[in-house]
């Protein structure tokens, strides 16, 4: 007779049935990740507008997985992006090749390449996912392609924390 | 290396390198010594092309028996010299000297264009301190001077090594640049409204071992890492210097010398460091194009070849003029689709030089050119120079003969009938009447023995016959070398490849020799010729009759253009066929001592433009005469069994790195076991190279391909690819007899000018022009000099004319002003520019030995 094995298994179910859920709603639920969670970069500015990057190459050049793709060029007096001489006139990172490692951000001579929480990247072709510099710089709206209705703190469904 | 030239010497000193016992020749640096057997002595002011000065102090080794450390760069080798370069002091010598030039040295390695193959950044990593005491603000100075069109100053950089000064200085000889405010605030400037308009400014850019001169095409527009590179050989003059072409995204955004100590040393003149943006140009052909009443379609080759056959298909008046611009390759089956299947002898490639009797040169070894190499005419201890200005035609050549002056010793012959820039070195300059220096060449009685003789057409469209055989008697009687300067990068290989109306490939003559540039351009005006075939050549800008090619183009013959760009001539043609550039091809370039070098490809042709041995090719096997060649290796394989001079060359041997015995490089490596170096053959000087081992382990970047190298690691690494010679097959005096003191020479004496208008029209290219490749470069299509007119004093005070005021010049029934120069020319000549914006000097010629009028305007 298997009753014994069956009596085990709907007390495990039973069990369950009655504990928190670890699963959230999402998307209309979201979990917030934690704060050094490394996720979407950003291009940050300085006070006074001007960008922090100045095209030096060497989050690309660093990448482990070729991800990211800059060309500097020269600011003028007419047309100034960043202080200095340089910037970048080209900024892309291919969230596609992206592996989230952070090695770009710690290059950053300039702290200019951060990374955000930000993890939720989806697009409908590949080039929607090949971020520009308007989109990655600090003041670009994070789009999302669904409506949060209520967002819950990281560290909800921890062990020994619920 | 001035060191190391002149003759071998047997005195061989023995000494000991950091333990090891070396047996080296007498009077070699220290430096030099321990980069052979693989030492490398951190370096900053010394350049293995100049002399040294050793102010880097970088340097330093422990001599035993010196009270001091002593700089490896200033100390030759002596007998029982006990040497360690990785002593205690040393060391930290070199540590303090890093030290010291990083004080003031600016933190902004992420915006320098030097950083990533930076030799202050890699010899910091490897031989400096790991952090700085120095907390006090640094010496700034103006960032980013631009001192020129093409060179950018950041004083803030610099650390005061003079290789820039001493470039300008002691190779180049414009010294637009020095070291001012000399003391505690030295710096590196220019002259105070004076730009660094050298034509070798690149150089600076390429040794200066810091980002203090950088370049202003290239400014920010690429990083080290992120270059394909790719050995080639420059496309303009004959002298064929190696470069490497650099490419990002597949378009080209720099150009590097490559050291060949047999041709260039480490030079490039700034048209060939510069150059390259005609291969991106958004005017190149892309598609064969088929003429349909007065405008072109797009069309297939198919298409395209189809029309040409179907024109030509038994037509036996056939025309071929080929440029040259085009490769060894492209020269050999010009010469095969012409000569074997499409039965023709008029072919020429002679277009700006047009007549120019290169043939005459067969007396001397049955060569139709040179006989000396560029290294005979360094080592040479009398040079003769007959022909253009070196300096605007021959950039790198002038350098050389700079170089034989003033570190060889040579005495220096100059017949010209206008001003050169080799008089002020020359120990001796002939001015001649124009058109008069083969009598001149004949009245000189002061050669000696060994000298080698340097011929070039000095102007187009004149007949230099008379100069050209008192220029190879001159040779003959002092020893047989003679070099013969033919214009452009292709223009031996065609000359090699019997693109030549009366020789066949190898130097053969023929019986009855064909029509020559001029004589089939007549015989098209005349309508007596069936087709003709242009390929890369553009006869209406440099053929020095622009009215008759216009007239031979505009006839209504059929004609077939092989082209790069859509150019006056191939505007008029009926079928344009596209062609890949240089960088875009595999193949080989002559140069003007004969010397076989190599091009590699780099990025890809645009559309479906080809090599044109390959539409040479598809039009013979359309015509029924299958070649069976699909790689250049194929053409190669023809050219061995079919022409008698190269029967032996093997396109390996192009790509092999300097024998172990080759002057610099000598065994750089060769023995060391510690350090193996089996690099596949593209890997030259260039990024890409490898460390050698120990060096620093590691690569900091994770991606590792395409590290690059700093000058000084890539020179350490560098093996030269010194390319191949062929030698002719037959004995010194196998081909006809000496020309005789030219007895049928032309009387050497111009009409004298009859009046004060009628002058003798001279002419010659100027470095930069309105040529199709260098016009279409973005850095150097807009500091062309533009048109003028020089004139002798005498003349122009007859004309009642002084400098900056406008003359008319009349010939062949066009009509040009430009401004007047007063130059040291001949009396009853007047000098204008070959292809500048303002005035094309063709236009101005009509058939030989032109005459302009010249009037005040």
């Amino acid at each position: 007779m298997a009753l014994p094995e069956i009596f085990t298994g709907l007390t495990t179910v039973i069990k369950n049935v009655f504990r928190r859920k670890d699963t959230v709603g999402y998307p209309e639920v979201r979990r917030l990740p934690f704060p050094r969670y490394k996720g979407r970069h950003i291009l940050d500015r300085h006070p006074d507008g001007l960008e922090k990057c100045i095209g030096c190459e060497l989050c690309a050049g660093v990448c482990p997985a070729d991800a990211i793709r800059v060309v500097g060029a020269e600011n003028t007096a007419e047309e100034r992006f960043s202080p200095g001489e340089r910037y970048a006139q080209i900024y892309q990172i291919n969230y596609l090749r992206c592996i989230f490692c952070g090695l770009c951000v710690e290059a950053c001579p300039t702290e200019a390449l951060l990374m955000t929480t930000e993890y939720e990247l989806s697009g409908s072709t590949r080039e929607d996912l090949i971020y520009t510099k308007e989109q990655l710089i600090v003041d670009a709206p994070i789009i999302r392609h669904w409506d949060t209705k209520k967002e819950l703190p990281p560290d909800i469904n921890l062990k020994g924390t619920s | 290396m001035t060191q190391n030239g002149g003759a071998p010497k047997d005195t061989q000193v023995g000494l000991t390198l950091n333990g090891r016992e070396l047996k080296v020749e007498k009077d070699r640096l220290l430096i030099d010594v321990a980069e052979e057997v693989g030492i490398f002595v951190p370096r900053f002011c010394y350049h293995p092309g100049m002399k040294s000065v050793a102010v880097c102090r970088m340097c330093l080794v422990k001599v035993e028996g010196s009270p001091k450390l002593l700089p490896a760069c200033a100390t030759p080798v002596t007998d029982g010299m006990v040497v360690d370069t990785v002593d205690e002091t040393a060391v930290d010598a070199q540590r303090g000297m890093l030290e010291f030039l990083l004080i003031n040295h600016p933190l902004d390695c992420p915006i320098c264009d030097r950083a990533g193959e930076c030799p202050l950044q890699d010899q910091t990593y490897a031989h400096g301190p790991g952090s700085t005491r120095y907390v006090e603000p640094k010496r700034t100075y103006e960032k980013a001077l631009e001192i020129s069109e093409l060179v950018v100053l950041d004083r803030e950089r610099c650390v005061l090594c003079w290789r820039c000064v001493r470039f300008a200085d002691e190779i180049a000889g414009d010294r637009f640049i020095q070291l001012v405010d000399r003391g505690p605030g030295t710096q590196i400037l220019t002259f105070s409204d004076e730009p660094f308009d050298s034509y070798f400014s690149g150089n600076t850019i390429q040794i200066c071992p810091v980002g203090a001169l950088t370049s202003k095409p290239y400014r920010f527009v690429s990083r080290p890492w992120d270059l394909q590179t790719a050995p080639s050989v420059c496309t303009y003059c004959s002298v064929g210097c190696p470069l490497t072409n650099e490419s990002r995204d597949e378009k080209i955004v720099r150009c590097q010398a490559l050291p060949n100590e047999n041709v260039n040393d480490f030079w490039l003149c700034d048209k060939g460091r510069y150059g390259y943006h005609h291969v991106e140009s958004a005017e190149r052909l892309g598609s064969p194009l088929v003429r349909s009443g007065k405008e072109f379609e797009p069309a297939s080759w198919g298409a395209a070849v189809d029309k040409i056959v179907s024109a030509i298909k038994d037509k036996r008046r056939i025309g071929v003029i080929a440029g040259g611009h085009l490769t060894t390759e492209d020269a050999y089956a010009i010469g095969k689709l012409a000569k074997k299947v499409l039965e023709t002898k008029d072919v020429d490639s002679r277009i700006q030089d047009a007549g120019a009797p290169y043939e005459r040169a067969l007396a001397l070894g049955g060569i139709a050119g040179s006989t000396a190499t560029l290294n005979d005419v360094e080592g040479a201890p009398e040079i003769l120079w007959v022909g253009p200005d070196p300096k605007e035609t021959l950039p790198v050549l002038y350098l050389r003969l700079r170089k034989a002056v003033n570190d060889g010793g040579a005495r220096l012959t100059v017949v010209s009938p206008r001003a050169t820039s080799l008089d002020v070195i020359a120990a001796k300059v002939v001015r001649c009447e124009a058109g008069g220096e083969g009598r001149a060449l004949r009245e000189i009685d002061d050669l000696g023995d060994d000298a080698v003789v340097c011929w070039g057409q000095s102007s187009p469209g004149r007949d230099e016959t008379d100069a050209f055989d008192a220029a190879v008697a001159a040779s003959q009687a002092s020893g047989g070398k003679l070099l013969v300067c033919v214009p452009h990068a292709g223009s031996q290989g065609m000359l090699d490849m019997g693109v030549h109306p009366g020789l066949d490939a190898g130097y053969v003559e023929v019986a009855e020799p064909g029509r020559d540039t001029r004589a089939i351009l007549e015989a098209a005006a005349a309508g007596e010729l069936d087709a003709l075939f242009l390929f890369g050549a553009d006869p209406i800008a440099d053929f020095p009759d622009a009215g008759l090619a216009r007239r031979a183009l505009e006839k209504g013959i059929f004609t077939v253009a092989v082209e790069l760009f859509p150019t006056q001539s191939a505007m008029r043609a009926d079928v344009v066929l596209p062609s890949a550039a240089y960088a875009e091809r595999e193949g080989t370039f002559t140069n003007l001592e004969r010397r076989v070098q190599k091009l590699e490809r780099l990025v890809a042709p645009p559309g479906t433009a080809q090599e044109p041995w390959k539409t040479c090719a598809a039009i013979a096997g359309a015509l029924g005469d299958a070649w069976g060649w699909a790689r250049c290796d194929d053409v190669w394989d023809d050219i061995r069994r079919n022409v008698p001079t190269h029967k032996d060359l093997d396109l390996a041997l192009l790509t092999q790195e300097a024998p172990a015995h080759a002057p610099f490089y000598e065994s750089a490596f060769g023995d060391v076991q510690t350090h193996t170096m089996d690099p596949p053959a593209l890997t030259v000087a260039g990024p890409g190279g490898q460390y050698p081992k120990g060096y620093r382990s590691g690569a900091p970047f994770q991606t590792g391909q395409n590290w690059p190298l700093s000058w000084e690691l890539r020179a350490f690494e560098a093996k030269q690819r010194p390319g191949v010679i062929p030698h002719p097959n037959g004995s010194a005096n196998g081909h006809g007899a000496a020309p005789a003191g030219a007895p049928d020479a032309p009387d050497a004496a111009p009409r004298a000018a009859e009046g004060g208008d009628d002058f003798v029209l001279l002419s010659g290219r100027l470095i930069y022009d309105e040529g199709s490749m260098v016009s279409r470069s973005k850095a150097l299509g807009n500091i062309a000099s533009g048109g003028y007119a020089e004139l002798n004093p005498g003349d122009a005070a007859d004309l009642e004319v002084s400098a900056g005021d406008r003359v008319v010049l009349r010939g062949a029934g066009a009509e040009v002003t430009l401004p007047v120069r007063i130059g040291d020319i001949a009396k009853g000549a007047v000098y204008v520019p070959y292809d500048q914006r303002d005035v094309k000097a063709n236009t101005l010629m009509s058939g030989v030995d032109s005459r302009v009028g010249v009037a005040k305007a």
